[in-house]
């Protein structure tokens, strides 16, 4: 799948916006603060209904407007096309519509257009706390299986209930049933969380390892699914290159246990307050040659990690070869020139990939395309955006 | 900027107020009311002083109703073994509506909700207890949402009824009847599909 024509209205600082791509290497170049951010940013809208950049849709809108739209014809591997529109209007919410009729939830949107997004913040991904790692899993994983997504919702929002029910727990039986209650249905939608993350790691790490040697020339970086529910033999490899489906868990069977390691904790957790255990603590391990990355890692190591998980996971999302859109945010800068052209020339073999930066030379970086082979220019400045 | 006279303009914001009624359907009732005649606006008015005052709740289920107790409780033909309960006086009508049901109902007032500061004690559940209890029942059929906090609220129920030796029971979860398999969401499917029937028998 590939993004054909962008529109705005109302967008950040686009007032009113309508643009054509190539299906190939896209790169915009501009100024920072020119806006070329926002038009990777107004793609992960129509691909996942938010954006990707963790602002919120008041954020989004442009200033003193009432609301913002963005449109966006995808062409499908087939040869089909799909319109995508989602409005926002402040206080009314989004709604998003496919080729004119209205979705009834935001996540049937899920699967028409595939993203990958890869930020400066993301060269330290294997560097820092586990969240950034959840979110790549949780990123990949909602894009490819909109049931993973509704049981992630309901978790979070279980698990906010469950958290809330510790903090006022008192030492009776009541007190004790209602966290009870709610540790039941942390379990149920946990253990659909465990069981969707269990299965797409394996798939995720055999694809790294492939990038990174490539890239590194041999290194072997090995990542491994680390619940911090004790889930046995399964998501529990001795650190070996993950591959095949023997660590895959029946969502039922992940209930079970995290039910277990909910009891195993509850006085402890009644004593602070919150949960100690659960998908919400898990964390995606990377070893480079049986190491643990994040404590040891040079610069050079975590960016060419960052460069190889990323790539897996734009591997991952194109599974079933229908494609998937990559978005560099002003990722080269971060780069030296050897590892960025290997990025690119790598995102490109998916397809259709977009690359910002505040110089026009990284279009050099694409060696032997020449304009018109799928590669455009596009100079961002001030709200406009003008193909070169 | 023309604005509507004084007092219309008055109606307009009040009927704003309700739930469901944006600007526009509220400049469309007022306007219309306006249009009928004395005796249709005062029918309404006394109507709805009227509906307000002799509508209270039933001291057994806490349903809607002008008498106490309300006309399902005080039916000797309904099955009074059998408590049905829901969230919130609406649900009895839907449940009433399907036609399938013959026993009684209770109805919670909410469902559990630490973020919202509704816990057990917020809930009609020491009265539901009390019926389990005193009315001899031979079965609680829990009839609320499955979301997060309906189905925790079921599972705090049949937790706090369990040694009264009552049977309980929770609604099945799945498919719209009539609906087509590839709309169901994938939670639904998921859970039609845990909660499959055996057809072999």
């Amino acid at each position: 799948m590939w993004l054909r024509e962008l529109r705005l209205t109302s967008f950040r600082n686009y007032r009113s916006l309508a643009i054509g791509f190539e299906n190939g290497l896209n790169f915009l170049y501009g100024p920072n603060g020119s806006g070329k951010t926002s038009v990777l940013e107004a793609i992960s809208y129509l691909a996942v209904a938010r954006s990707l950049r963790s602002a919120s849709d008041a954020e989004v809108a442009r200033w003193g407007d009432a609301g913002f739209g963005v449109g966006g014809d995808v062409i499908e591997s087939d040869g089909g096309a799909r319109t995508i529109v989602l409005r926002y209007r402040r206080g009314a919410g989004k709604e998003v519509s496919l080729d004119g009729e209205p979705l009834a939830r935001l996540s049937d949107l899920v699967g028409h257009l595939r993203v990958a997004w890869f930020c400066p913040e993301d060269t330290w991904i294997t560097k820092g706390g586990p969240d950034a790692r959840r979110r790549l899993v949780d990123m990949t994983l909602c894009q490819i299986d909109a049931g993973y997504l509704a049981a992630l919702s309901c978790y979070r929002r279980a698990l906010r209930q469950r958290n809330e029910a510790l903090l006022n727990w008192t030492p009776d039986e009541e007190s004790d049933r209602v966290v009870e209650a709610w540790s039941g249905k942390v379990a149920d939608y946990g253990g659909r969380v465990i069981a969707g993350r269990a299965a797409m790691i394996p798939r995720l790490a055999e694809k790294v390892s492939r990038f990174h040697a490539e890239i590194s020339g041999g290194d072997t970086l090995t990542l491994a699914y680390r619940s911090s529910v004790p889930l046995g033999d399964a998501g529990r490899s001795p650190g070996e290159a993950a591959t095949g489906e023997e660590e895959a868990i029946e969502p039922g069977e992940a209930r079970e246990r995290f039910a277990r390691a909910l009891g195993d904790g509850l006085e402890d957790e009644k004593r602070r307050g919150f949960t100690l255990v659960g998908p919400h603590r898990d964390d995606l391990e990377v070893k480079l040659d049986g190491r643990l990355l994040r404590t040891f890692g040079s610069q050079g190591q975590h960016r060419t990690a960052a460069i190889a998980l990323k790539l897996g996971e734009a591997a991952v999302l194109d599974a079933d070869g229908r494609g998937v859109v990559v978005l560099l945010d002003d990722v080269l800068s971060e780069l030296d020139n050897e590892r960025g052209a290997a990025l690119v020339s790598h995102m490109g073999r998916h397809g259709q990939a977009f690359v910002t930066s505040t110089a026009r030379a990284a279009r050099e970086l694409a060696p032997g395309a020449g304009e018109g082979e799928g590669v455009a220019c596009y100079h961002v400045n001030e709200g406009e955006v003008v193909r070169e | 900027m023309l604005s509507f006279p004084p007092t219309l303009d008055r109606l307009i914001k009040l009927l704003g107020r309700l739930p469901g009624v944006g600007r526009k359907s509220a400049t469309r009732i007022a306007l219309r009311l306006i249009q009928s005649t004395e005796a249709e606006c005062r029918e309404l008015a006394r109507t709805i002083v009227e509906a307000r005052e002799k509508t209270g709740r039933c001291s057994i289920c806490g349903g809607y109703t002008e008498d106490d107790p309300c006309p399902i409780c005080a039916d000797e033909r309904r099955d009074a073994s059998l408590v049905c309960v829901v969230e919130r006086p609406s649900d009895v009508l839907a449940l009433e509506r399907t036609g399938r049901y013959g026993g009684r109902y209770h109805v919670l007032d909410g469902l559990l909700s630490p973020l919202d500061g509704i816990g057990p004690d917020e809930l009609r559940i020491d009265s539901l207890v009390e019926r389990a209890g005193e009315e001899n029942l031979r079965e609680v059929i829990l009839a609320l949402n499955p979301t997060a906090e309906g189905e925790a609220t079921s599972l705090y129920l049949a937790k706090t009824l369990r040694p009264m030796g009552v049977r309980i029971s929770r609604l099945a979860s799945g498919l719209p009847v009539g609906g087509e398999l590839d709309l169901a969401d994938e939670l639904t499917l998921g859970t039609a599909l845990e909660e499959r029937r055996d057809l072999s028998a």
